[in-house]
């Protein structure tokens, strides 16, 4: 280690006259070596990835195909996970539930993120008015429990929406509004240190427009907050959505998702306890993985807090 | 960071606290505006459920139940009169049971104080301590125990650990879910029992996050020159960290944990729900499948002034507890 550092001098640093894919595998490296427990989540969110891309291609029967004779049968070798009271697979159920949670996540929380930058950026960079007004709409979503919030709007744009498909579309705009509040604010807070910076300064006396500082400088210098809060929200928006989901509030037949397989258990799990088991051991999985990355990702990219884990 | 002279000092706390009670009262408005339009969007209302109970619907009926529950009157009016009663703290009356809001919730907000209030002391007793230790304990196999079982509680959905405990209850802690709810003042032992299951739930799921910060304060405190110098003077150990660093990490400690108010009273409607408990979260669900308009109201803004208000105590003891707080 030591050796190889005064050989080339680099200080395991990435140089910028080096190419972009050398940084990123040098950066993908050190990432593996820093943090072990951060890459084994990895590796669980590459798998659930792929099962949520082709589930089709591991599952055992089709999400919906109704087996009557069949049904409520405990874990076999035919049904992995045991079938449910229409003698539907659970296995293929909680690989196609996968999907739902994943897209629903990265829409949310890619809603949210975009919400998020413009609503902060603009609110810390031109202060004053724009921001007071800005931050009492945040303060008015965020004076609502979250639950009860999503419940309402879920509630409203389901009437204009409804079937499976746009169940899911309108979660995923409700979720990614609720959640770009408390991120707004963390951008905001990002913006207005950075605008006090001398080259934002020298920015404005060659005559940049505002524009252009907010994209060209301001923007930059906030990425890193707003990809840490996807990474640390994505976990959160799936364990909201399942619980919506559970209520009853979210996904709708006959898209399996998880929260819902845990609602439909609640009338045979106490004799057949598979059914509530194996969807809610998927979230707990899912979102464990989603938070243990997330905590290596923040560690890395966040200078601040860099020695304090 | 400018110091002020002492009596300047307390004007400025004064000025302060003066501007953010003051800035409450906007958003609180934007709050009842909120709640009653959204409400009024929901689709569907009430006279549908009361009409599908009934042979004959004409037109006639149904004029006169808007009629009776002043449905008919424009939404402007409407909500001047919703505001006007607020002010008198009268929440208007049930459209489903016909009695006063405030009438039906006082045997339900106990219920719900009750769950919210243990899950809170559970996540505190055992969040702190543990977060302590883990930052003294920093890299040591305790630490990664513990913190893997922090990330653990924040990653397992509370209703499925209900579910879990339901269903496999009886064989792990011979504990199985009570046929009827107790009130607390009716027979506190049973209203007990029945209660601090969902609270450890709640209450786990509440206490990763506490834990975590309280790790990281812990360790960025633990780095500061003022311990070194109480080390230094040869203080023990264990009044470093209780009586110094403690002191100062607790701070952002605090804060999250007012903020997570908001994290409790959804959790009480998921655990409610689970649990049957006859609290406001349960009753929330069933008076919007009712569209019981006054009823979802009272509750959606108790819950918001509830987050609100605590959110000012958390800034205003911040402003007290630590000199170094600027008031911008």
């Amino acid at each position: 280690m030591a050796a190889r550092e005064t050989a080339d001098g680099s200080l395991g640093l990435a140089r910028p006259a080096d190419g972009v894919f050398t940084r990123i595998r040098r950066g993908l490296f050190s990432f593996i070596r820093r943090k072990p427990l951060g890459t084994f989540a990895a590796l669980i969110l590459i798998a659930l990835f792929v099962v949520a891309i082709t589930p089709s291609t591991f599952a055992t029967a089709s999400y919906d195909e109704i087996d009557l004779l069949n049904r409520l049968q405990g874990p076999s070798p035919d049904h992995f996970f045991g079938s449910d009271k229409q003698g539907r697979d659970v296995f293929s159920r909680v690989l196609f539930g996968a999907r739902t949670s994943v897209l629903i996540g990265f829409a949310a929380v890619g809603i949210a993120a975009i919400l998020s930058s413009l609503v902060g950026i603009s609110s810390g960079y031109y202060g004053g008015k724009v921001d007071l007004t800005f931050q009492r709409f945040v303060d008015i979503v965020q004076a609502f429990p979250g639950l009860i919030f999503i419940i309402f709007l879920f509630s409203v744009f389901s009437a204009v929406a409804p079937g499976s498909f746009a169940s899911q579309v309108v979660l995923a705009l409700t979720l990614g509004f609720l959640f770009s509040a408390g991120s707004s604010r963390v951008v905001r807070s990002q913006t207005i240190s950075t605008v006090q910076n001398t080259y934002v300064e020298a920015a404005r006396v060659v005559g940049a427009t505002d524009r252009r500082i907010m994209v060209r400088h301001v923007f930059p210098n906030v990425f890193t907050v707003i990809i840490i809060n996807i990474s640390v929200q994505l976990g959160a928006v799936i364990l909201i959505e399942s619980a919506l989901s559970f209520l009853g509030f979210g996904v709708q037949p006959p898209y399996p998702s998880w929260g819902r397989m845990l609602n439909e258990a609640q009338l045979d799990m106490l004799l057949h306890p598979y059914l509530a088991f194996f969807p809610g051991l998927a979230i707990s999985l899912t979102v464990y993985a989603l938070n243990m990355f997330g905590d290596a990702l923040r560690d890395v990219l966040d200078p601040r807090l860099r020695g304090t884990e | 960071m400018r110091r002020l002279p002492p009596q300047d000092r307390g004007r400025a706390i004064h000025v302060y606290i003066l501007r953010r009670i003051l800035l409450l009262i906007p958003t609180f408005l934007g709050v009842t505006l909120a709640v009653f339009i959204v409400v009024r969007l929901l689709p569907g209302d009430i006279i549908d459920q009361i009409i599908s109970d009934q042979a004959d619907p004409s037109p006639e009926f149904r004029a006169s139940v808007e009629e009776r529950l002043k449905l008919n009157q424009g939404v402007p009016q409407a909500y001047a009169e919703w505001l006007f009663g607020l002010v008198q703290f009268d929440f208007g009356t049930s459209f489903s049971s016909g009695r006063p809001v405030t009438e039906q919730l006082t045997d339900r907000i106990p219920v719900t104080f009750e769950l919210g209030i243990m899950a809170m002391i559970y996540s505190i007793t055992i969040a702190i301590p543990i977060g302590v230790l883990s930052a003294v304990k920093q890299d040591t196999p305790i630490d990664y125990l513990t913190r893997s079982f922090a990330i653990l509680a924040l990653s397992i959905p509370s209703f499925w650990a209900g579910q879990m405990v339901i269903v496999y209850g009886f064989d792990w802690f011979s504990w199985t879910p009570p046929l009827r709810y107790e009130y607390l003042w009716d027979d506190p032992v049973e209203n007990i029992k029945i209660t601090w299951v969902p609270a450890v739930i709640l209450g786990s799921f509440l206490s990763g996050s506490v834990m975590r910060l309280t790790r990281s304060t812990m360790l960025e405190e633990m780095r500061q020159d003022y311990v070194r110098t109480a080390r230094a003077k040869g203080l023990t150990e264990r009044l470093v960290i209780a009586r110094h660093a403690m002191r100062n990490a607790m701070l952002p400690v605090i804060t999250v944990i007012g903020l997570q108010v908001s994290v409790l009273i959804s959790g009480t409607v998921v655990l409610e729900t689970i649990f049957s408990l006859p609290g406001m979260g349960r009753y929330l669900i069933g008076a919007l499948a009712l569209r019981d308009y006054p009823t979802v109201q009272a509750i959606v803004l108790l819950a918001a002034l509830l987050v609100l208000v605590t959110n000012l105590i958390v800034d205003l003891s911040y402003a007290f507890i630590d000199p170094r707080i600027r008031y911008g």
